[in-house]
Order: structure tokens, then sequence, then C-alpha cells
């Protein structure tokens, strides 16, 4: 289906920028410390590094979410029986949805105003705010539809993605 | 409504979330949610917005995936193996003999790692074949490897402790010297604890079976050294004021980086495998300190923990008593939740109550950790004991059971830093008196 072939593509998209954004922060820090050895300072790295830090987050929520890494108390629902278990996961991946979509016009409305009144960051170069700030309204809107991906498929009587990829190390 | 019926609702509807099976970060955000929209007419939402993205585009949090990342390269090379073969002819001669493998493995390697389940992992996978084959008592190694594996979030670098700086506002330098003394010395007492059994247990410890003599000891001993060389690299310029935590993490990535490729473990997949394991660990953390700096925010606008505060000062109650108090509840509370989430809760809702009563940030920083790492091993949710319920296919009651003596001396190390706080805040101060 292509839905679900461009959903995955888009899942993995974000998370590889995650991922080289982690590695950026590694590679600003570093340059910051051999550039103090010979007198170089890069210039607002302490707050770009940040920057990058919240960006990695917020894109990669849905893959990780989907991946099963965010944590949750399985001990009670684990224990009903199929049902029950299966209506829990449906009521928990609604609220989610819903806060997720919540969140995200929230983040979006933030990124909005810094964009309107021109905010810019700290430091020696002054990052347009909401440069990294979409990067939260993206990633929620990402989490949003993943929430929503998720609900479907365990409407339709799936297992839930997070469950089966749970890197549990149990058997 | 009255701040005592508050908390309960609020109390009791964090609860009911979390025992649904919502996320923890998704449960705390709706909490602070609910909280703000009982007390204020502030825009809940849109203050959400901002502390989120306030609390994780912070410099201080970058530490944080740096160290995440550290523990995932080193995790995919040969250290276990290097550790095992470079510690071992250096223990034969105590009681207990490689029993002690698995304590100074995990405490050596909590020191480049830092987190508990990881430890478990590296070490148990490494030193649970070798022990038990020859013929070590199954029940004393599982249950010294799930104690000392919780070191990993003691001894420095550690990521909960990063968690709990950001949080609570304290320097993440100063928390992690502080750890390092409690740490040694729970090691310490896990260890002569291990030496004590074995002497009184003389049957269930194989016989010596590998005589090395001195030289071949110090040869063997070359295989620890790219560990040790890290370790000196990342806490010593942590301690010797040269670089931040978020510097010196950097430096950990390069240093595991380069240690990776000098034991040709380092390749393409790992490297991405390595970076993937960070980038979802980190957005983990990161996604639940949001959700408690906004639970924490929520709080400020409720007047809950104020309201605790002064209940606590109003009841004359000791410090001591406070503690004790806080004790049971955090290892109750440790058996339903993870470590990250207890400890940012803690931040949100009860250190005002610690403020008030005159105890130390700095200091309560290392006792959470202690009581956490407690909690680790109690069933029925402790991260270790799945990690090695999956490791060894033992169940988690069973390995909960072979670690209750390990549990048993955390605590006496939780009446131990009571007693003496000077444990955890005499190496900082020397430290910042220094530099």
């Amino acid at each position: 289906m292509l839905l679900r072939r461009v959903l995955d593509a888009l899942y993995l998209a974000s998370a590889a920028l995650a991922a080289i954004l982690l590695a950026g922060i590694g590679v600003l820090i570093l340059a910051q410390i051999v550039g103090r050895f010979f007198g170089i300072i890069v210039p607002s790295a302490n707050e770009i590094s940040g920057f990058f830090l919240a960006t990695s987050t917020f894109l990669a929520l849905a893959y990780s979410f989907r991946a099963g890494s965010h944590i949750r108390v399985t001990l009670v629902v684990s224990h009903l029986p199929k049902q029950l278990h299966n209506a829990s996961v449906v009521l928990a991946l609604s609220v989610a949805t819903v806060l997720s979509g919540y969140f995200t016009f929230y983040a979006y409305n933030l990124a909005a105003e810094s964009l309107r009144y021109g905010d810019l960051s700290d430091g020696l170069i002054g990052v347009p705010l909401w440069i990294p700030q979409s990067s939260m309204a993206f990633g929620l809107v990402m989490m949003t539809i993943a929430c929503l991906d998720e609900l479907v498929r365990v409407l339709r009587g799936r297992e839930p993605s997070f469950e089966e990829n749970t890197e549990s190390v149990l058997e | 409504m009255d701040i005592a019926t508050a908390s309960i609702i609020l109390a009791i509807g964090l609860l009911v979330l979390l025992a649904a099976g919502l996320w923890v970060a998704i449960a705390l955000l709706i909490v602070g949610l609910a909280a703000m929209s009982m007390f204020s007419s502030a825009p809940a939402g849109a203050i959400m917005a901002t502390t989120v993205w306030g609390s994780i585009s912070t410099w201080t949090l970058t530490a944080l995936p740096l160290f995440v990342w550290m523990g995932e390269i080193l995790f995919r090379t040969r250290l276990s193996e290097d550790m095992f073969g470079g510690l071992a002819p250096w223990l034969t001669r105590l009681p207990g003999r490689l029993m002690h493998v698995n304590i100074l493995g995990c405490a050596v390697f909590a020191a480049v790692s830092g987190s508990s389940a990881a430890t478990a992992m590296t070490i148990g996978k490494m030193s649970v074949p070798e022990l038990s084959q020859r013929g070590y008592d199954e029940k004393q190694i599982i249950g010294s490897l799930a104690g000392s594996a919780t070191l990993g979030l003691l001894i420095p670098p550690s990521i909960i402790l990063i968690v709990y700086g950001v949080a609570a506002e304290e320097s993440i330098i100063r928390l992690f010297i502080a750890g390092i003394i409690p740490g040694i010395l729970l090691a310490g007492m896990f260890m002569g604890y291990v030496a004590f059994w074995s002497m009184m247990n003389p049957e269930k410890v194989p016989a010596m079976s590998e005589r090395y003599t001195l030289w071949q000891r110090v040869v063997a001993s070359r295989r620890l050294l790219p560990v040790i060389l890290l370790i000196g690299f990342v806490i010593g310029s942590i301690y010797a004021g040269l670089a931040t935590a978020t510097e010196a993490a950097c430096l950990g990535v390069v240093g595991a980086l380069a240690l990776s490729a000098l034991s040709r473990t380092l390749s393409w997949s790992t490297f991405v495998d390595s970076l993937i394991g960070a980038t979802k660990t980190s957005c983990m953390i990161c996604f639940i300190l949001a959700g408690a700096a906004f639970l924490s925010t929520a709080m400020g606008f409720t007047g809950i923990p104020r309201g605790l505060a002064e209940w606590i000062r109003d009841m004359q109650l000791s410090p001591y008593a406070l503690l004790a108090a806080l004790t049971l509840f955090f290892i109750v509370l440790g058996c339903f939740l993870d470590g990250i989430s207890v400890v940012v809760l803690t931040v949100a809702v009860i250190l005002p109550m610690i403020e008030a009563a005159g105890i130390d940030k700095l200091w309560f920083g290392i006792y959470v950790v202690l009581v956490v790492e407690m909690s680790q091993i109690t069933p029925p949710v402790g991260f270790n004991l799945f990690v090695i319920q999956g490791l060894t296919g033992r169940n988690i009651l069973y390995v909960a059971k072979a670690a209750l003596p390990f549990f048993l001396l955390m605590c006496v190390a939780v009446v131990l830093l009571i007693a003496f706080p000077d444990l955890v805040t005499w190496l900082p101060e020397v430290a910042t008196a220094r530099n």
C-alpha cells in the first residue's frame, strides 16, 4: 500500500535526521574543544547544540514510539484478559492521539509567534527561533500521525508495533 | 478546591493514567494540564509548549545523548572480554575468587557508562557463562550481577544524575564527583559480602584452577589499559575541572570510538546501530524530562509543593524521620515506576519539601539515586531484573531473591549516607575548592 510505504519512509527519514543531529552535537562540541587549543571560538556552539538536541528529540519521537522505546507501565494491563487488554491499548492510543494533536497546535503557535516577532536566540549568532521550534511542531505532527496509525492498526485487530518491536530482552 | 483534595485527585489521576498503560511522558503532560486548568486561568497549552521547548533545548542536557551514545558504542565492543581477562588473574586468591569479577567489572564499566541496564548486559553477557562454566554458585552469580550493575547509576558518568541535575538545577559536575565515594563504598560492601559468603560456604566455590605468577598478572592487565585510559580521560577531565560534563561526554564518545576501532569492532553497521540506539534512548529520556518540566511548572501554579513543604515544616519532623518516610515511599514507588520517572517526579513535587527540611540538594540527589538503584532490583518492575531475566532465562522472582542480600546492603548504604553525609559532600567540596 502506498500510504503505508510513505508513512514508514517518513518515520525512518525523520529518525535518520535525528540521528545525524545527535552526532552533530558531538561534532560541534568536539570542534569547540579542538578550537580552544588554537584560540578559535566556535560561535554559539552551546545554543546550537541545545537546538540540535531538541530537534533530534522531536524528530525521533514517532520512530522511537513505534519501536517501543518509550516507557510505559504494562504491569496492570498485561494481566487483563485479551479483550480488555485490547480495549486498554485503544484507550491509551486515543488519549495519546488527542494529547499529541493538542500539543501540536500549541507547538505550531509557538513557532509561528517566534516568526511573527522575529525572536532570535542568545549568543553570537542569533538563530531565528522559529527554525528550531518548527521541528517541535513537525515532530509532534509525526507523533500524532504515528498514534493514529497505531490506533487504526489495533482497531483492525493487529498487534501494536510498539509491543511487537519492544526491545525487551524477555523471551 | 483546597490543596489537599486537589493533590489527592491529581495523584490518583496520575496513577490511573500510568496503570492504564499510558506512556510516562504523556501521563505527566496530561496531569500537568489538568493541574493548571484546576488552579489557574493561565493558558495551559501555550505554557506547555514553552516549558517543553525550554527544558529540552538547553546546553546542560546535551551531555545526556553523548553519554548514552558512548555506552552504546562500548556495548558493541569486546570490552567485557578484555575486562574478564584482565581482572581475573588478580582475583584468584580472594575468597570468592572470580565472583568478584562481576562486581569490579560492573564498577569499572559503570565508570564509562551511565546506565545500569547497559552495565548488566555488557558484564553479564561475559561473566555469567564464564562463571557458571567454572562451577560458581548460580544464585550468587546472578545476585551479585544484579546488585553491582546498579552501580551504573551512581558511579559517574550517570544518565540519571544528569536528569536530576537538569531538573533540580544542580551542577552536574558536582553531582558526578559526589557519586564517586558512595559508588566505591557500595562496590566495597558488595565485595566484602561475597568474600564473607564464600568463607561461610566454601563448598560452593570451585577450587583455584588457574595459578598466575605476578608477571602473568601484569601482562594480563594490559587488556585493562584501554578502559582505564578511557575512565581517566572522562572522569579525570571532569574532576580536574578541565572539561564541562558535555565536553567530557564528547571526549568519551571519541575515546569509545577509538577503543572500538582498536579492538576491530568498529564498522559502519555497529556505528549506525549505536547512533540509532542512542537517538531512541535519548529521545525517550528527554521526552520524559520535558513532561516532568511541564508538570513542575504546573505544580508551581497549584501551590501543592509549597503546601506539602509547609505541612512538613508544621509537623516538625526531624530530617531523619522525613528521610525514613521518603525511603519507604521511594522503594514502593520504584516497584512500579522506572528510575528516571521517579527522579523527575521527585523534583517536581518533593524538592521544595526537602529544602524546607534543610536537606542539601546535592546530597539528596545522590540519596535519591541510591534509593532508585535499590528499586532496580525489586519486583515487579525492576529494570535490572528484566535485563538479567532475559540474559539468564531465570524468572524475575528468582533473580530478585538472589539479589536480596545486595538490596539489604544498599539499605545499609543509605543509612551510612544519612549518618555520614560527608561521604557525599566532601569530595565535591575539595574539588571545587581546588579549582
